[in-house]
């Protein structure tokens, strides 16, 4: 019997592991009720709607203070960049022998161009330390700890997502600063090892490797422009989009943003 | 502090203890039960006492918002966003830089060979942060507050990860002139530095194998034997997971001390088949 019983306790249930329960424990198998088609598509779009509860409890808003803000404040710089760019967007053209003038014009001829543009640039800056800042705020205060294991995984491409989104846009002023700044940056794909022509053990030739995916060729030009010019533009400002529903979904789902509120 | 005193499950209600001050604040505001929700609660049924969270908080957010908003407008009008002469890629400026949130891994190319500095290294801080849940064998301590003396080993080794790589923005950013040479901040960036004369020597292919057997050694076994707690609560699996991505962080700072108290070019350099590694 106690053999038996030794053999049953050393069987893993899958589903009762951390990473499992990190990943599919509340999207599967969570406490949600059967509800109508109707009312659970109005609780979900409540849900969604809802990024801070209704009420909190007196020990839960004790919790929150001023460093509670970074994560915040990392969303609204996000759309603050959103609606400049947008602005942006009208002036630019993603052509290597137009960009640099454009960036000119914007500085110089339109109306606000300069200042909109100053805006874009020192809020993507902005926007880089309060990512990296809100992260030490979670790791501090151990808002990583179960069952916000698979939000923590989801900040962690958040941050990286923010760091492509403002490389990707270095580019965009086709200066000898953002330049030479990506051809730095890109040059470490190269050597990837056997991903990377340059790298150990390269198994694919120059202009076929893992860096000219990023690059669309051997150095940095109007493939580049453009391939970078659709990343920032469009992909990854999308890619964060979704992913900060799904973050601040997981937040309200685990029941507030450290402990419960 | 507010902490729940009792409860009696017949009647379903909640005793909380709290300070006078903190009564005063809730007293007035809201007692679950006295409103009607509006939508569907996720406060736990333990802490009863609630404050009208949406009118209370999001008034502060706007105004964050609001002053940053004023912050990044007064900003943007008194300092122009750098632009530079059209990029020209047959003139390779003498200071090139990546932009300062990728400069820790530009500053890193000083000490290590591109596919280390820019891929694998980046890589292994990543996934050492992926794991980082998983890792720690605490799930309960401390969360909602800041405590270092709960959770000493946590907090020191995220903020010595952390410090080092703003370290190392920080240098690279301010600290180094034209090609990548240290400059303090009171010697003039636009004179070029002369080279430093002492070349810089490999260890010993030998050396190379006996350093790294030691380090991932002591790496593995030092803690293991002198903080036995530490090994325990960790258990096997993630304390050589943990011990790995430590070992690993804390090379970066040592082949950096090697390089400049020891001119050590590289630990260990490595031919294998046609392709030299170097570490």
């Amino acid at each position: 019997m106690e053999r038996q019983n030794k053999e049953e306790d050393k069987k893993i249930d899958i589903k009762e592991t951390q990473v499992w329960k990190a990943v599919f424990g509340d999207l599967l198998f969570g406490e949600f009720k059967p509800l109508s088609p109707f009312n659970s598509l109005m609780r979900g779009i409540a849900k969604i709607m809802q990024l801070h509860p209704y009420n909190m409890s007196v020990g839960g808003r004790r919790i929150i203070t001023y460093t509670f803000c970074l994560g915040g404040l990392s969303v609204f710089f996000f759309s603050l960049l959103a609606c400049t760019g947008a602005f942006l967007m009208i002036y630019y053209n993603p052509d290597v022998n137009s960009a640099y003038a454009n960036i000119e014009d914007m500085r110089y001829i339109v109306p606000f161009g300069v200042l909109i543009r100053n805006m874009h640039r020192w809020t993507a800056h902005l926007m880089v330390m309060f990512v990296a800042l809100h992260m030490l705020r979670v790791f501090l205060t151990a808002a990583y700890k179960p069952p916000r294991e698979l939000n923590w995984i989801v900040g962690v491409i958040l941050l990286v997502m923010t760091l492509l989104a403002s490389f990707t846009g270095y580019l965009l002023p086709w200066d000898q600063l953002a330049y030479w700044g990506v051809t730095i940056g890109t040059s470490m794909g190269e050597n990837a090892p056997l991903l990377g022509a340059k790298g150990p053990f390269a198994i694919l030739a120059p202009g076929k490797d893992v860096n000219s995916i990023l690059v669309g060729g051997t150095s940095v030009g109007q493939p580049t422009l453009l391939r970078f010019y659709l990343l920032h533009a469009i992909a990854i400002p999308l890619g964060i989009a979704g992913l900060m529903g799904f973050h601040f979904w997981r937040i309200r789902r685990a029941g507030g943003v450290s402990g419960p509120l | 502090m507010a902490e729940l005193k009792e409860k009696s499950k017949e009647k379903g209600e909640v005793i909380v203890r709290m300070s006078e001050k903190e009564w005063e604040y809730v007293k007035n505001i809201n007692v679950k039960g006295d409103y009607k929700e509006g939508f569907e609660t996720l406060t736990p049924k333990e802490q009863d006492y609630t404050v009208k969270h949406l009118r209370d908080s999001v008034g502060i957010e706007f105004l964050a918002g609001l002053i940053f908003t004023f912050i990044i407008m007064v900003w943007s009008l008194f300092m122009d966003a750098p632009l530079k002469e059209l990029a020209n890629p047959a003139d390779t400026p003498i200071d090139e830089r990546a932009p300062w949130y990728f400069i820790g891994l530009q500053e890193m190319l000083i000490f290590f060979d591109p596919w280390l500095a820019g891929v694998i290294i980046p890589s292994i801080l990543l996934v050492g942060l992926i794991l980082v849940p998983f890792i720690d064998p605490n799930k309960e301590t401390g969360i909602g507050r800041y405590t270092f003396r709960d959770r000493p080993v946590a907090v020191s080794v995220f903020g010595f990860g952390f410090a080092m790589w703003y370290t190392l923005i920080i240098i690279g950013q301010f600290f180094r002139g034209p090609a990548r040479m240290f400059y303090w901040p009171w010697e003039d960036k636009t004179v070029l530095k002369e080279m430093p004369v002492s070349e810089m020597v490999n260890f010993h292919i030998a050396g190379g194998f006996a350093f790294f057997i030691l380090y991932i050694g002591a790496c593995m076994v030092l803690p293991q034997v002198i903080f036995k707690n530490f090994y325990k609560t960790l258990g096997v699996v993630r304390y050589y997971i943990f011990m790995s991505l430590f070992a690993i962080m804390l090379l970066i700072p040592i082949k950096i001390f090697l390089r400049y108290v020891f001119d050590v070019k590289y630990i260990l350099s490595l031919q294998i088949f046609n392709t030299t590694l170097n570490f």
